[in-house]
């Protein structure tokens, strides 16, 4: 809603400059700022949903009467001529969607007659086009007491005029054009023959005004606002008229709104007034019930205590009625005014006293506050010591949209149930939840490429989406990714393309950091995104934690890529496996080192055959270490030539040669007997 | 013989002094002390002597092998001193030029605000909480006093799955579920992914908030002045003048929004807050009359946006290396 500064002055006799009518406005609650083109002279009203009385000048007014700026003025409430006795005559079949309903006829208007520059002026800075005279006064009317009206060309109707819920598959021409089909939530006006309109949101073309009408019929309404509520939204039809009755008009003012209405118009453009016809349904109409409001609840909420005086004249400036009670505790009985459909409960009075006392003026206090020592929790643990190594290793973190395309959860075999796919998505590419964040981060990867990035690590905290309507998965993943140089381009290093083992290793590197390297075990795979012969299952304590390789072949050439991404994807929770790093006491004994090659078939997992020493239980053998392979020329065919580094080491003493060649014999004996190997040296 | 014993002297004393690295040194040491060294064979000539000779010429060539080992010992330091010396004034490098490394990567703007703010509030004695990105319509709208009519549900333009499920729309949903789960008295932050269908220069369809929710015995509207103010100065780092306006959300009464003073002297709505609503204690069983709290929330992107300086939002969630490498 726009007004002009100059308008709300008018209404209330006074003369504030735009900023001083913004900044006490803003510090009541009512969020407004200045348009600054318009000289500084027209405010941009932004009203929360609680408050449908701030939808005019008086409104806001009564603002400004709250905040106690100017006094409060006796109004006083003038009524035009009744010149002949025709009414409209008017059914109201359900009353509880509309419990008053006034309309007045009024005959032989100068429907020419130009509307005033002033009001002209006062509906353009409001953002209203002159169309005219009679419209021009609905809408006039509207922005000054928040009664929206509407105008019927007499002619156009067959009375009686009956409100009533539209029958399913009912179709109306409304004034803006647009046909709308209607289902039985709607509230309709109507008549014998025809629909006349979408009660409180807007009316048919057919007894639209003219500038031939002569009589009108003009109709003042209070809808129950839980009737319109919703429909503007189905209907992707937002008027200012259903703005208002959606929250709620003054229920007491219908009447008052159809007189302002007929003395402007019959200043203006004449007509004959006949008498108003107002149905009213007391059992329907909104009261307003009386409300106990205790004085040390306000202490409690608050936290500050307000003179008693100060909380009345509060509530009086905001038109309630209030009374000392009686109750056996100190407070009050209060009643809001007609038109504060949001004022029910004690605490809708208590946020008046705040808002009204001044927020600023309330103090700031920890007294009482409880406190707890916290230690710093696991959750940013977890993520601190995930971040440092990340990043140390060169990752950047991204986010990606939950959201993705049907397509890209299809790249991801763990389809498990079906996916969660939105009812109204932005578009396609944002219509389902993802299955896995490894898409996201190939686009990330296409993105960055276009942009001329050669060496990219990405990674990716988030959750993904799996499971059916009963029943939803959601679970933290961490993903990431790993193309282009190992190391980046630089004097002094030739660098070669990252493979497998560079992302491996990096991962070694996150499960050394939570003390579990050891019970991580790797599992050749077949995973839809992952080439089948280098990628592999991530295993701790027997259950799979999630997945490391270079991507298919296909989707690398579908990508059109150079070199080979290689990506993981594990699940979040393994950080809260965390165990304590104990200290080992230190061995001051030397150490010394055997070299063997071994000659194996190609299918062999070098890590069978460490796993295969290491069950020996040689105390003494401290590490095993590989340091070379090799495959191709001067081996032969299907072989593969390793060499392995064992370092022993003894905790109480020296040894001595011959101690550790006894061990080496027993380990060639071992694995030559496990395995169809030939030791080298 | 005694004659050629001062020869012997004299002789390895001027080869220890002429020699001019460490390499001749060592030579110099092998001639006369190694195992088959000049000095050393007349040591084992001795047994040819008479026993009258032996004491006197024996003493004479250990002093000789003494002195000569000495003279070896001041050489070898000179020589070494002269090795570094020489190194030193001799070798350099290019030092300007450029250190080997690999960039290290960064956090994304986004983690990094939420991390600082969860930090913040940890040391302020809130616990964490996480919740369902995809909830129901009761936690996210019913409990949070949010009725189906509700005209604050036209706030929300939310992205449903079914006439239940839902992405939440905001993260209030977490202080529901931490109080059906943990009960009161309670002081939480909830941190997390929240979704509108909205999308413009200033609006993305998913982005972070925090929430903050304290309720216990005696909490009170100067608590909630008081913990944002801390907070707030704590997160700027510096004295930060505030306002409280008055404003409205369904699940808080009374509530305001809270706007910083900006360097340009204009007021910046940072955050929303209020006292907690009676019916949504009620809403959990809690008795309104016990117990009041205060809840908070702030949008992780405006906080970011201010802090960067940055002014379209979808930058965030385009993650171009050039735009996140900028926050090292």
């Amino acid at each position: 809603m726009k007004l002009s500064t100059n308008w709300i002055n008018e209404h209330c006799g006074s003369k504030f400059t735009s900023s001083e009518l913004v900044n006490q406005l803003t510090m009541s609650g009512v969020e407004c700022e200045i348009i600054k083109q318009k000289n500084n002279k027209i405010i941009k009203f932004d009203i929360t949903p609680n408050r449908a009385d701030c939808f005019s000048v008086r409104g806001i007014v009564n603002e400004l009467i709250a905040m106690g700026l100017i006094k409060q003025r006796k109004r006083v409430s003038q009524s035009a001529k009744v010149e002949h006795d025709s009414i409209l005559k008017t059914k109201i079949i359900t009353p509880k969607d509309c419990p008053v309903f006034a309309t007045r006829i009024i005959k032989n208007i100068n429907s020419s007659a130009r509307t005033p520059k002033d009001i002209k002026d006062k509906l353009k800075e409001s953002g209203y086009k002159s169309i005219n005279i009679i419209v021009d006064l609905t809408n006039y009317v509207m922005l000054t007491l928040g009664q929206p009206l509407h105008a019927y060309d007499l002619k156009y109707i067959n009375s009686p005029m009956v409100v009533r819920k539209a029958k399913k598959k009912e179709s109306i021409a409304l004034l803006d054009g647009s046909i709308k089909i209607l289902n039985e939530n709607y509230l309709m006006i109507a008549d014998q023959n025809n629909l006349l309109g979408i009660a409180g949101i807007m009316g048919g073309l057919n007894s639209s005004i003219t500038d031939k009408t002569k009589d009108i019929a003009i109709e003042s309404a209070y809808f129950n606002p839980e009737t319109i509520m919703g429909c503007p939204r189905e209907l992707n039809l937002h008027s200012e008229a259903s703005l208002r009755f959606e929250r709620g008009v003054d229920p007491t003012i219908q009447v008052e709104a159809i007189e302002v209405f007929t003395l402007l118009l019959n200043k203006i453009a004449g007509g004959e007034n006949g008498p108003i016809n107002t149905q009213i349904a007391q059992k329907h109409t909104p009261k307003n019930k009386t409300i106990n409001l205790r004085k040390n609840k306000i202490k409690n909420i608050l936290g500050i205590t307000i003179p008693n005086a100060k909380i009345v004249s509060i509530l009086k400036n905001l038109k309630m009625n209030v009374k000392e009670n009686d109750f056996g505790y100190q407070g009050w009985s209060v009643i809001a005014p007609s038109y504060r459909f949001d004022i029910n409960d004690e605490c809708d009075l208590i946020e008046e006293i705040a808002r009204i006392y001044g927020y600023d003026n309330i103090t700031e206090s920890i007294e009482n506050e409880p406190s707890t020592f916290i230690n710093e929790s696991n959750r940013l643990k977890n993520k601190k010591n995930l971040y440092n190594i990340m990043n140390a290793l060169g990752y950047s973190e991204v986010i990606n949209y939950s959201f993705v395309s049907p397509v890209m959860n299809d790249l991801n075999q763990s389809k498990i149930g079906h996916s969660m796919d939105l009812q109204n998505p932005l578009s396609i590419e944002m219509s389902v939840m993802r299955n896995s964040l490894l898409p996201g981060l190939i686009n990330n990867l296409m993105h960055n490429l276009k942009r001329q990035h050669k060496n990219i690590r990405l990674l990716e905290i988030g959750k993904v989406f799996t499971g059916t309507k009963n029943k939803i998965i959601e679970s933290e993943k961490i993903s990431a990714l790993i193309y282009g140089l190992r190391n980046q381009e630089q004097w002094g290093y030739s660098s070669n393309s990252v493979d497998y083992y560079d992302m491996k290793g990096h991962l070694d590197i996150l499960f050394e950091s939570l003390n579990i390297y050891k019970s991580i075990t790797y599992k050749k795979t077949k995973h839809k995104m992952l080439h089948p012969g280098k990628s592999a299952q991530i295993v701790f304590n027997n259950k799979i934690i999630g997945h490391i390789g270079c991507l298919n072949p296909e989707i690398v050439l579908d990508l059109n890529l150079k070199n080979e991404p290689i990506v993981f994807e594990i699940d979040y929770s393994i950080l809260n496996n965390r165990i304590a790093h104990n200290f080992k006491e230190l061995n001051y004994f030397p150490s010394s080192r055997r070299d063997i090659s071994i000659l194996l078939p190609l299918d062999i997992e070098i890590n069978t055959i460490i796993r295969s020493i290491n069950s020996l239980n040689i105390n003494e053998l401290s590490d095993v270490l590989v340091f070379d392979i090799y495959e191709g020329k001067s081996i032969q065919s299907k072989k593969k030539s390793i060499s392995l580094g064992l370092i022993f080491q003894s905790k109480s003493r020296t040894l001595t040669d011959e101690q550790i060649d006894e061990f080496m014999t027993n380990i060639n004996q071992h694995i030559q007997s496990t395995f169809e190997i030939t030791i080298r040296k | 013989m005694s004659d050629s014993l001062s020869d012997l002297s004299l002789k390895s004393i001027q080869e220890v002094s002429d020699s001019s690295n460490l390499k001749e040194l060592e030579l110099v040491r092998v001639k006369y002390l190694g195992k088959n060294g000049l000095i050393t064979k007349e040591l084992k000539l001795l047994g040819k002597l008479t026993p009258s000779e032996r004491p006197l010429v024996g003493k004479r060539i250990n002093l000789i092998k003494e002195e000569v080992q000495k003279l070896i010992d001041t050489r070898k330091i000179e020589l070494t001193d002269i090795n570094i010396q020489e190194e030193i004034s001799t070798s350099s490098i290019d030092i300007s030029l450029n250190g080997r490394k690999n960039s290290r990567g960064n956090i994304h703007p986004i983690s990094s605000i939420l991390y600082e703010i969860e930090s913040i509030f940890l040391n302020s004695g809130f616990r964490v909480e996480d919740g369902p990105e995809i909830e129901d319509e009761y936690h996210n709208f019913t409990a949070l006093n949010i009725t189906e009519n509700h005209p604050a549900r036209a706030m929300h333009d939310t992205f449903y799955f079914n006439s239940n499920y839902l992405l939440r729309t905001h993260t209030s949903p977490i202080q529901i579920r931490s109080m059906e789960s943990h009960g009161v008295p309670i002081k939480v932050i909830a941190p997390g992914k929240v979704y509108r269908r909205d999308s413009d220069i200033t609006h993305t369809p998913m982005f972070h908030q925090i929430e903050g929710l304290v309720i216990d015995k005696n909490i009170n509207f100067t608590h909630l002045k008081s913990m944002l103010h801390r907070f707030i100065n704590t997160f700027y780092n510096k004295d930060m003048k505030l306002r409280f306006r008055p404003s409205y959300f369904p699940f808080t009464e009374p509530s305001a929004e809270v706007d910083i003073l900006s360097k340009d002297g204009s007021w910046l709505e940072i955050l929303g807050c209020g006292m907690v609503h009676p019916k949504v204690l009620e809403n959990l069983k809690i008795d309104p009359e016990v117990y009041t709290g205060y809840a908070f929330g702030m949008g992780v992107e405006r906080l970011a946006m201010l802090r960067h300086e940055i002014k379209d939002i979808r930058l965030f969630y385009e993650n171009d290396l050039n735009f996140l490498n900028q926050f090292k």
